[in-house]
């Protein structure tokens, strides 16, 4: 009898061959992936003529010695500091080839009633727009130099008294941020003229669409599958990803922050749990093949340097509430709601505690929740964005708390960048500085978690009872994507640590990442979603629902990291490092 | 309502309309009568992004400007003598 008991236990035994190099989807999302990081990375900063760098290294060090002697000067940062600062920045390097990639990668753009705007604009149309945002572009460059005239004076005033008198430094100081604002808005003012050019992405969407079939379906037939069913599925997978992307660009999206992703996964819903999903779309939906090739592409923009860029009133925010709140989450979520599925469990946790879609989606990965829970999880995060992202302004005001503690409030507990900067903007300028830079650090700390919850799930979860774990067995078990995306990581921060902040924020965060890697990733991860859409089951997806569990969680865990992350923000920015605060 | 062609397609069709409503319809409506709504979605628009549910902060052009800024106030602090 135990005999035959034995032999009907299924020994999971995980294994690994030199073959898996080719013929496994980790490490074709990794091959994909790190190649074209590194192209990104040839064209953006390897290929910089010598005396590009040198120019522009010599520009930043002019600007940062009149900064140094702007700082000691006075107890405000002065006109000239502001005029330095924004002296060094650096434009990022073109090579051609870099500039037609990234043209092929155009995604549709902002549209409101007529789809096709988001597609084409035509010169006649783009001039049009110039010149309507011209006479507002005009009064806005009136307004910030009256404004400069008198934040000249102002600080004159307060320079001749050698800056010891305070009204007249409160007073320069008020003046110095209101030609800032006027500033700002001429700039934006400025940009809608510039940014009104012709546009036609209907020609270089096939060409993307051939390109990224091609590139997938090599790893599609290495792993074993049938190329041309994969091509013709991709088709209407890519159609359904360019739609998602249209209604993702519409502007009514700006009240509601239903994006691209979300988009994706309701419309493909709407198809598979209506009409259904086309047979000969199915070999398309290669979900993990797209999200870990997407996860691999976002690690180049987990540039390790950005967690220091407020200094550690920023990193205690960011980087010690946000784990406190996750493992909180995670455990509370096991002992005390006992979600019957760890995977979502923690995909959940990791979404609300560290920074929304992205870190459920490297989360999700990590310790492979079925697409249902990462979809599910995407969902109840947009629901409560939305929500917070006009409450807790709303919030912050009637308490009366001071913008740099309502922005760090912000920041750590809004799911995403954008919500948190729109809400950050809604309070004031400060409030947004604070509120996008330490979501910027959260960000960066997906990298650690995806890698942190791999291991757990490898050597604790997944575990099977009675074997051995040593370091084969992690090796077997081990999602190998999670090493190209920190490598990704690794690589772009080392660069970027290299460069110096400056130069590095214009060939590396400018050029390489958001002129290649950036768009591609966005474009993976809206066919993952689109794949997940289109295989979701409206019944399944209730099932991991049933009780409410999931929302329950999030209330519960989001509830402790407004309360943590609001006491954090206090005890750092205005009882440990009040000077930083000041100077903000 | 037997799963037919016919239904699934109303189904479709259901979908579709409400999307409509809600963005086309119901929004404005809802945007008109809450200022708060309204102060948001300018809120949004100067940050210079279409939609605050984007993916990662490489996404929000303004995290760029913003984090040159606070790391420049950091490196050199006004009022502190080096």
């Amino acid at each position: 009898m135990s005999q035959q008991h034995q032999d009907n236990v299924v020994i999971d035994k995980a294994q690994s061959s030199w073959s898996d190099l080719w013929t496994k989807e980790d490490y074709w999302a990794i091959w994909l992936g790190l190649a074209f990081c590194l192209l990104a990375l040839y064209l953006h900063v390897s290929s910089v003529p010598a005396e590009y760098k040198a120019k522009a290294l010599d520009k930043i060090a002019k600007a940062e010695a009149t900064m140094q002697a702007e700082a000691a000067k006075a107890p405000f940062k002065t006109i000239e500091w502001y005029q330095a600062q924004a002296s060094k920045k650096v434009k990022p390097y073109g090579a051609e080839l870099a500039k037609s990639i990234k043209h092929f990668m155009g995604k549709p753009g902002s549209w409101t009633n007529n789809p096709l705007d988001a597609f084409v604009t035509t010169p006649e149309q783009a001039k049009a727009k110039a010149e309507k945002a011209k006479p507002a572009a005009e009064k806005a460059k009136a307004a910030e130099d009256a404004a400069l005239a008198a934040a000249q004076e102002a600080q004159a005033a307060a320079a001749g008294a050698e800056y010891k008198d305070a009204e007249l430094n409160k007073a320069a100081e008020q003046k110095i941020a209101d030609w800032r604002a006027a500033h700002l808005k001429a700039k934006k003012a400025k940009d809608k003229v510039g940014k009104a050019k012709a546009f036609n992405i209907l020609p270089t969407l096939p060409v993307l669409f051939l390109a990224m079939a091609i590139c997938f379906g090599v790893g599609i037939v290495f792993m074993g599958q049938n190329f041309m069913q994969f091509f013709v599925g991709f088709i209407g997978v890519f159609i359904f990803t360019v739609l998602a992307m249209l209604m993702g660009a519409q502007t009514t999206m700006k009240y509601w922050g239903v994006s691209t992703e979300a988009w994706a996964i309701f419309l493909g819903m709407l198809i598979a749990n209506t009409v259904g999903t086309p047979k000969w779309m199915k070999p398309a939906l290669q979900v993990e093949f797209y999200i870990k090739t997407g996860l691999v592409l976002l690690g180049a923009e987990i540039l390790l340097d950005k967690i220091i860029a407020i200094g550690i009133p920023g990193l205690f925010v960011a980087w010690v509430v946000t784990p406190i709140v996750l493992i909180s989450t995670f455990i509370f979520g096991q002992k005390v709601i006992k979600m019957p599925s760890k995977t979502l469990n923690i995909t959940i946790s990791a979404d609300m505690s560290v920074c929304g879609t992205s870190a459920a989606i490297a989360a999700a990965a990590a310790c492979r929740a079925k697409k249902e829970e990462l979809a599910l999880s995407v969902g109840i995060s947009l629901l409560f964005t939305a929500i917070m992202m006009i409450v807790l302004p709303a919030v912050i005001n009637a308490l009366g708390l001071p913008e740099v503690l309502g922005g760090a409030w912000i920041g750590g507990t809004i799911d995403s960048t954008g919500a948190v900067a729109a809400a950050g903007a809604f309070l004031g300028e400060k409030a947004m500085y604070v509120a996008a830079t330490i979501k910027m650090i959260q960000n960066v700390l997906i990298g650690v978690s995806a890698f942190c919850i791999a291991v757990y799930w490898v050597t604790k979860v997944d575990r099977v009872e009675g074997a051995d774990i040593n370091f084969m067995e992690v090796w077997h078990r081990f999602p190998k994507f999670v090493l190209g995306f920190l490598a990704a990581s690794v690589i772009f921060s080392y660069i970027s640590g290299q460069l110096g902040p400056d130069l590095s924020s214009g060939l590396v965060s400018a050029g390489a990442i958001k002129g290649m890697t950036s768009p591609l990733r966005g474009w993976c991860f809206t066919l993952a979603f689109a794949a997940i859409g289109l295989a979701t089951n409206f019944r399944e997806l209730a099932h991991y629902f049933k009780g409410g569990k999931p929302v329950i969680l999030y209330v519960c865990g989001q509830s402790f990291n407004l309360a943590l992350t609001l006491a954090m923000a206090y005890v750092m920015f205005y009882m440990v490092f009040p000077e930083i605060t000041a100077r903000i | 309502m037997r799963n037919t062609l016919f239904s699934r397609c109303c189904g479709l069709l259901g979908g579709i309309l409400f999307i409509w409503f809600f963005f086309w319809v119901a929004t404005p409506f809802i945007v008109a009568r809450i200022p708060a709504m309204e102060h948001y979605g300018n809120s949004v628009e100067r940050v210079g992004i279409t939609n605050p549910g984007v993916l990662y902060y490489n996404d929000v052009p303004v995290t760029e400007e913003v984090e040159r800024m606070n790391r420049d106030t950091v490196r050199f602090l006004p009022g502190v003598k080096k």
